[in-house]
């Protein structure tokens, strides 16, 4: 039982820092990219590959040496993509660099589907060759991540660099004419929120027996998205609420018809919720159709949580 | 030598395939700056309606006549239910997000697009179907034009199958007819004027609703009379939107978004590259990667596509 509940917390805090990297990309730069998941893919495949590799005992002192290994390769790997893909997307904006980004991410999902399938698993996925974390360490692994992200991309925010982020997206032709090379600013906010996400996959990658392709399609972008959408593009405390509550909402979503009938006491089987059972995407479709209409901003907008507790005039960002 | 000219003969009829859903995405993006990533969806509709009348008893029938009514029917019904469905779509999710940011008008795009493939897959089970009449019956006039079309003929010794050629065929009569109706019509005036200056136009008096309406309508009609082109060829599944979906859109943006030769150009362009690429030695599984490295090379070097026009950013 527990086990389960950990599992589900260590997913739900792989995603906050999946929907942390992205936002540094769309939220505070608005850079509009459909590829993220694509970076998860790569520093999952990196990290699973480098422990095929050296295969250390769980959980001897080594272990946990190339555990760090593995997450700076992953890191690596998917910063040195987000600097090969975010290059030649520079001079794009808006729905161009929407559709580059998602070709780019499609691109990346087919070669590890197809490319050397005999180092990269083809289509079934890669299987590990150590043991899984048991889940109760993924989480405190995942915990202390999800800390230090969120100190650093505060950091960020608050630095020369991130408020030059945030000027772009408000007016890139402004930006530039107060002398910021956008160019390489936004170069930048691709590289760190790629090497996050690959930070994201290595943890992903540790706390499963098999990865595959079809788990970094488009429909892990979108459900980032969503997250980041919810909660609010340019908020760290949004992105972080946004991956809880659709963390909640999933298995909400899988156990809507038991939980109907255990609350009314019924044996009926309410067929509206068994169909949203057998598929859930329809939920998460309609719920970003509705959201973004009706409040594009997310619940924190560019807030932060501790701009609430701040006295006195500032301006949010 | 000759398989080179039998790939590019392939590469044409798979390239119009995508020229005619590009059409209608061209079409969408010109008068409103929208990507509608719900294009595909017009087109999987449009093979699923056709499925569904030709599986009516009065489909398998003897008398060529009837068959052919039947047969018109349905072309008809996939081109009206698709075109149906994408005034549906403007009107439910894109009016009330007009003049909204971009990001909120991709996201709806995208999140439109999720939907119908969901609701597909529920509606009508993932299980992918075909056009084929079951228990084969030799008698049937459907067979008989099944048959015709996934036949080939052989002129001069390339192997050319019908419904590539029919699709061809069908994909140039409709570049004709937009071209026509866009350039030569005051609809089509209507259309541009719309797509320069949508507050201009209103006040010109042109009723700017109505003309988005129709221009979503025909850009999905066609697309839906592609899908059932395709479908009859190979499987009606609810996710065959997707790829051909995200190609046509590629091919758009290749040709030039906002031209409807562009959208045809790059659509043969990008079925001309696919088919060029396999034909030197490239695995076929990477061969959808082909349309997304095309269009990466595009956006680097020439963003208004082939025949577009790139409108410089003023501030």
């Amino acid at each position: 039982m527990a086990d389960i509940v950990f599992s589900a917390l260590l997913y739900m805090g792989i995603f906050v820092i999946l929907s942390i990297s992205l936002n540094l990309i769309n939220g505070f730069t608005g850079m509009f990219s459909l590829g993220h998941a694509a970076f998860f893919g790569i520093g999952a495949y990196a990290a699973a590959l480098y422990m095929n590799a050296v295969e250390p005992v769980l959980y001897s002192p080594a272990y946990w040496t190339h555990l760090c290994i593995g997450i700076a390769l992953a890191m690596l790997a998917a910063g040195v993509a987000g600097l090969a893909i975010g290059v030649p997307c520079l001079r794009l904006t808006g729905d161009y660099l929407a559709i580059a980004t998602l070709a780019f991410g499609e691109i990346v999902r087919i070669f590890l589907q197809s490319f050397r399938q005999d180092v990269f698993g083809g289509p079934r996925g890669l299987t590990l060759a150590v043991d899984k974390l048991d889940s109760h360490w993924a989480f405190l692994v995942v915990l202390a991540a999800i800390a230090l992200v969120t100190i650093v991309v505060r950091n960020i925010k608050s630095s020369a660099a991130g408020r030059a982020f945030l000027a772009i997206r408000e007016n890139e032709i402004a930006a530039q004419v107060m002398g910021m090379n956008a160019s390489f600013l936004k170069v930048e906010a691709f590289v760190i929120g790629s090497a996050l996400a690959g930070l994201a996959g290595a943890l992903f990658a540790y706390s499963r027996c098999l990865i595959a392709p079809k788990d970094f399609g488009l429909m892990c972008t979108i459900m980032v998205l969503l997250m980041i959408v919810l909660g609010g593009l340019g908020s760290i405390t949004g992105a972080i609420l946004g991956a809880v509550v659709l963390g909640l909402i999933d298995p909400l979503v899988r156990y809507l018809p038991e939980i109907f009938a255990a609350m009314t006491g019924g044996e009926e089987d309410v067929a509206v919720l068994l169909m949203a059972k057998e598929n859930p995407q329809i939920i998460y479709a309609l719920l970003l159709i509705v959201l973004i209409r009706l409040r594009p901003e997310g619940i924190f907008g560019t807030r932060e949580l501790s701009d609430l507790f701040r006295r006195g005039e500032r301006a949010p960002s | 030598m000759r398989e080179l000219l039998q790939t590019i003969l392939d590469g044409l009829a798979e390239g119009s395939l995508y020229a005619m859903i590009a059409l209608g995405y061209t079409l969408v993006y010109g008068i409103i700056k929208l990507i509608n990533f719900a294009h595909g969806e017009f087109y999987m509709i449009g093979a699923y309606i056709g499925l569904f009348i030709l599986a009516t008893p009065a489909a398998a029938t003897s008398s060529s006549w009837l068959f052919a009514l039947v047969l018109a029917l349905a072309f008809g019904a996939s081109a009206f239910g698709a075109s149906l469905l994408a005034v549906a779509t403007e009107r439910i999710a894109y009016r009330p997000i007009r003049g909204y940011d971009r990001i909120v008008a991709l996201l709806t795009a995208i999140g439109v697009s999720f939907l119908l493939q969901n609701l597909a897959r529920l509606a009508f089970s993932p299980n992918p179907r075909s056009y084929a009449v079951p228990g084969n019956r030799p008698d049937v006039c459907w067979s008989a034009f099944l048959q015709w079309y996934h036949a080939y003929l052989h002129p001069l010794g390339f192997e050319l199958q019908n419904a590539k050629l029919l699709i061809l065929a069908i994909a140039a009569v409709t570049l004709a007819f937009l071209y026509t109706l866009v350039m030569r019509t005051r609809f089509g005036k209507a259309m541009r004027a719309t797509s320069q200056d949508l507050e201009m136009a209103k006040l010109m008096g042109i009723d700017t609703d109505a003309v988005i309406a129709r221009t979503f309508a025909l850009g999905g009609g066609f697309a839906g009379l592609a899908g059932m082109l395709t479908g009859m060829l190979r499987i009606v599944e609810p996710m065959m939107g997707f790829m051909p979906g995200l190609k046509a859109f590629v091919a758009a943006v290749v040709g030039g978004i906002g031209s409807i030769p562009g959208a045809v150009l790059g659509g043969l362009v990008i079925g001309l590259a696919e088919n060029l690429a396999v034909f030197a030695n490239l695995d076929s599984a990477y061969k959808d990667a082909v349309a997304f490295a095309i269009l990466v090379l595009i956006l680097m070097f020439r963003p208004g596509g082939i025949l577009g026009v790139l409108r410089r950013e003023k501030v």
